[in-house]
């Protein structure tokens, strides 16, 4: 299970989707590699992602690639990351 | 305590954000205006030179609002470049909201500036940031703040609290013992998932 953290520079909101999903696997009780990449690789990293999070925004950027996408509003409200990544990986 | 003066050098968000990279009440006509009191505040902590205040504005009109991070909070910041001096954060509180253009957390009232002279040397206190933010009672108490050093003091009281409340913790076996940089963020991400 590879999931990928797609924000526009992979450093800043990119980081925050990294740390609140690894603390909402931890929550569900699965483990996954977690990569960040930014909006300009995104689609190369994607071919081997199972699973991608990212921005209502920046999903609209990534139309069409294989993995299933998962947005997030508030990239610092834990119970949403949980709430969406569990429902996307089956555990909700 | 060598690891404690160990994470001091490596700096907690409080030494990247210096009440100097904090304007509080800040009124702005616009999103730009916003991102630009923010990147002043950057150059005025040292951390930036003014050409990284037009990179943060180029990366909005480039990626759009996606930046706007959660209600009422913008993260404003560029890629690593020649205008970055030092890792450094500023905050900016708005006097009246502004709108950036995003579709669910619009209007702004907090805009977080971040300068990153590499892609790793910010990480722990942007966790720490985050975490900071995510409480409704501090982000309110941030927004109350009347100037900059009361602000500074909720970050320091925060990261205080944050080490006290860590320091117990090692009678079980979290990685780094509790005692380094990433103990600590360890302990405190499972405490805060215990809450959500």
């Amino acid at each position: 299970m590879k999931i990928l953290a797609v924000c526009g520079m992979g450093l800043g909101s990119g980081l925050l989707l990294r740390m609140q999903a690894e603390k909402a696997l931890r929550t569900l009780g699965v483990q996954a590699d977690l990569e960040v990449a930014d909006i300009g690789t995104a689609r190369a990293a994607a071919q081997t992602a199972d699973l991608i999070i990212t921005s209502n925004e920046l999903a609209q950027q990534l139309q069409g690639v294989k993995p299933k996408i998962v947005t997030i509003s508030n990239f610092i409200d834990l119970q949403e990351m949980v709430t969406k990544l569990g429902a996307a990986l089956g555990k909700g | 305590m060598r690891s404690l003066e160990l994470a001091a050098t490596e700096g907690p968000l409080s030494s990247r954000l210096p009440p100097e990279a904090i304007r509080v009440g800040v009124t702005a006509g616009d999103w730009r205006a916003a991102v630009r009191a923010v990147g002043e505040a950057l150059v005025a902590s040292g951390a930036t030179t003014a050409a990284y205040t037009d990179e943060m504005i180029a990366t909005v009109d480039a990626l759009g609002p996606y930046i706007v991070i959660a209600p009422g909070i913008a993260l404003a910041h560029a890629r690593p470049s020649g205008a970055v001096r030092r890792t450094g954060f500023a905050i900016v509180t708005l006097a009246e909201p502004v709108a950036f253009g995003h579709t669910e957390n619009d209007p702004v009232r907090i805009v977080v500036g971040l300068a990153a002279p590499d892609e790793t040397g910010h990480v722990d206190a942007l966790a720490t940031l985050a975490d900071f933010l995510a409480d409704p009672d501090r982000q309110r108490a941030l927004l109350e703040a009347h100037d900059p050093a009361a602000i500074h003091a909720l970050v320091l009281a925060y990261e205080r609290g944050r080490d006290d409340g860590a320091a117990p913790a090692p009678t079980r076996p979290v990685e780094g013992g509790g005692e380094t940089d990433t103990g600590a963020a360890e302990t405190k991400a499972e405490r805060s998932g215990g809450i959500a």
